[in-house]
Parts: structure tokens; sequence; C-alpha cells
């Protein structure tokens, strides 16, 4: 009795109630300023094309760089040699040119530590985006036979990237695998959280609340589990529409995760609202603090 | 004991941008004739021609990977005892008694930075020239 009334108490002193409001921000284009990049922390940019990191680096910004871990295309230098190994599953349908990678190939791991992931932090980036892992951790879903040990080596390359480099990482959803990979990063990322954008009506829209919440779930779940935890919201809408900016901005900090709306197309900087109305406590374990 | 300096370096990564950054990084090491290459084949072949007093050769590549690379310098008697250094981002403790098994001298970490590069390398050399062993 006197264990569950400690455990209960252990949870009521994780609720993010906590949780430190400062703003962050993810750019995949080229051209902002870097003087755009003043108020937020973290960054997230894309590690091909991004604006100079140097600057954001003399001023203590903690930059991450863009990592599909799942998928290639053919922009990328390594598509072809990926290919070559007969790495690839099949195009993704939102994303046409895209192609999902058999992540269980030793080949794609060793690629990573040896090639990629070198590549993007000799630029200067402070840490790493881990991106995707949801379109392996599906395709075993929707076919556990054919695809069987994909969440499995999901989780061994996240283990793998953490204990090889030893960075800043934040990962996005893959919610299914944070009980095994909690320790291993920093920052979760709730991509469209609230809101999502659908690719063949070619609209943004409200989730529905069961998916809503569920995604809530697992974030609580998270935090409970890894107070060191940060959690961040990424939510798609027309920039044009300021008063749902509002809301979408409000409901996720309500919810205590650090929000971020933008249009779907990353390539264009949308300023982050700033939080004037939420009490900016110090967090002595917000690393992302500038 | 007489230290040899370092005269000649080659440098093996089938990656244009690592080449370029190591380029970078070894710009102090003006009085060094240094060679760079994009594959196995030709480090071997480039190698066999200019004899490098020091190989910086990376693991993973294409057609032929640097382990292979590694065993067949060490075939060639000309080649056998110029030390090689492993360019990579495996350096875990199995991965790193791998690499001292094999008989490699050293390791850099990817990514290295540019501007401790040179100094890197010399210090490696100075190492080699004491000791003349595996790490």
């Amino acid at each position: 009795m006197i264990h569950f009334a400690v455990f209960l108490l252990f949870l009521s002193l994780n609720t993010p109630s906590e949780e430190v409001k400062f703003p962050w921000v993810v750019y995949y284009g080229d051209q902002a300023p870097v003087e755009a990049f003043d108020p937020y922390n973290p960054i997230v940019l894309d590690s091909k094309s991004h604006p100079p990191l140097k600057p954001l680096l003399d001023k203590k910004k903690e930059v991450l760089g863009y990592l599909n871990l799942a998928e290639t295309s053919q922009e990328d230098a390594w598509f072809q040699s990926i290919k070559d190994k007969q790495l690839l599953i099949k195009e993704n349908p939102s994303w046409p040119g895209s192609w999902s990678i058999n992540i269980r190939d030793p080949y794609w791991e060793n690629f990573l530590i040896e090639k990629i992931i070198p590549g993007i932090l000799s630029q200067g980036f402070t840490g790493l985006f881990l991106d995707q892992l949801d379109v392996s951790l599906d395709l075993e879903k929707q076919d556990p036979e054919k695809y069987k040990g994909m969440t499995a080596a999901a989780i061994h390359l996240v283990h793998t990237i953490h204990k090889q480099f030893g960075k800043r990482i934040m990962m996005n959803r893959a919610y299914e695998i944070l009980p095994q990979v909690g320790e291993d990063i920093d920052y979760e990322l709730a991509e469209t959280l609230y809101t999502s954008y659908h690719f063949e009506t070619k609209q943004y829209y409200v989730r529905p609340k069961a998916e809503f919440e569920w995604q809530l779930q697992q974030l609580n779940s998270a935090r409970r589990l890894f107070p060191h935890l940060v959690i961040f919201s990424l939510d798609y809408w027309d920039p044009k529409d300021k008063e749902m900016y509002k809301k979408i901005y409000a409901i996720e900090r309500k919810n205590c995760v650090r929000p971020y709306v933008s249009a779907i197309v990353l390539g264009e900087f949308v300023p982050g609202e700033f939080p004037q109305d939420v009490p900016q406590k110090e967090n002595k374990d917000d690393k992302s603090k500038p | 004991m007489t230290k040899a300096n370092l005269n000649s370096l080659l440098i093996v990564d089938d990656d244009s941008d690592i080449l370029a950054i190591a380029k970078y990084g070894l710009q102090k090491l003006a009085n060094i004739n240094i060679k760079y290459c994009h594959s196995g084949e030709e480090a071997i072949l480039e190698a066999l021609a200019h004899k490098p007093d020091l190989i910086l050769l990376d693991v993973t590549m294409p057609e032929m990977d640097g382990i292979t690379v590694f065993h067949v310098i060490k075939l060639l008697p000309t080649l056998s005892n110029t030390p090689v250094i492993f360019l990579t981002g495996r350096v875990q403790k199995e991965e790193l008694n791998h690499y001292a098994k094999l008989g490699i001298f050293d390791v850099i970490i990817k990514p290295f930075d540019p501007l401790t590069f040179s100094d890197a390398i010399l210090q490696l050399w100075d190492k080699f020239q004491m000791h003349g062993a595996a790490f």
C-alpha cells in the first residue's frame, strides 16, 4: 500500500505542469536570415540546405540536423547505392519520389553510422532530428510476416545512434517505441498532434478527438517514464488563418507541450507565436534553453 | 631514436564531402605530400605508386571496403609496414578491439573536427614513431 502511495506521489511530481514554453522552430529552407532565428531554441534545419550554422552556433543555439531514418529520395546522394543494394521497399504516396527503406538490413545502419550521420554532424549540427520511423513501424503493422523485425530494427537504430555519437536527439513520433528508446533521446516531437494536412484533398484538418487524446496518452506516459524528456508539437495549418494559429498554440500549451505551427511545406519560414501570456518559469532540466 | 618526419599521406574516402573537410583541415600541413582517393581500388594503386608514410582509410566504401583494402596492403611487401588509421564512426569498445586485432594502428572518429584534424594526424604519427604498434 505504501509502495502504491509512493508511486502515486511520483506520478503527481512528474505531471507536465512545469513544462517550460520557450519557442522552437523547424525550417527546411535556406533563405531565412540568421537573425530570424534569434528567439528560437532548439532549431531544426534541413541538413543539406540550410542557413549558415556558424552564426547560430556562436549564439549558443542548439541546431538539430534532419535525418530521415526510414526513407530516401533521389535528392539524396546515397539513393542509387541504397537502390543498388535492393533496400528500397515502396514509394510514399504522400511524397512521390520518396521510398521506404528496409531498415533491418545491416548495410543501412552501417551506412548511417559511417557516412550519413558524420556528414551531418561535421557541418556543425549539435544534434539530430530523427524522422519517419513511423514508416517502418507501419510496415510491420500492415504485414507482420513480411516486415517482421522492422520495429526491433527501429529501436536498434536509435540505440546505436545515441551510443555512437552521444549527441542531442529529437525523435519524431514513433510513439510505440518510446518505452524502449526514451533513455536514448532528449526530445520527443508530436508531429500533427492536434491538426494535420490531407495530401489528397490538399486541406488542413483538425484530427479526430480520439486520435489527439491517444497521442497525449502516449506522450504523458513517456513523460512519466522518462522525466528528462521534453515534448514538442508540430502542427500544420494555413499561415493566413491567424485565429486558428492562436487556437492551436493555446491548445498545445494547455497540454504542456512546446508548440510550433507551420505550413505543410516547411521550406517557408513561419514565425512562431511567443507565449507572452505564459510565465516563463526557469527549468534547470530544460536542455534546450539558449 | 631518430624520429622521421611525416612526408606523405594518403587519405581514402568515397564521400567527397568528407574529403573536402579533410582537405580544409589539412591546409596547415603544407610541407606534406597529401594524396586523396575515392575508392579502395584507387587507394591500393596510389599506395603502390607513391608509398605514403601514413594511410587514413575510410571503413565503409562500396565495392572494396576499408578492411579489405587494409588486408591487401598488409599482403604487399612494400606497404606491409605502413601504418593505417581507420576513419570511422563505429568506435564502441568491441569495435575498437576488432580493429586492434586486425592490426590497425589507430582510429580517427567521424565526424572529425577540421580545426584539429592536422594536429591529430601529427600526434598519431609521433605515436607511431615512439611505439610503432597498434593502439
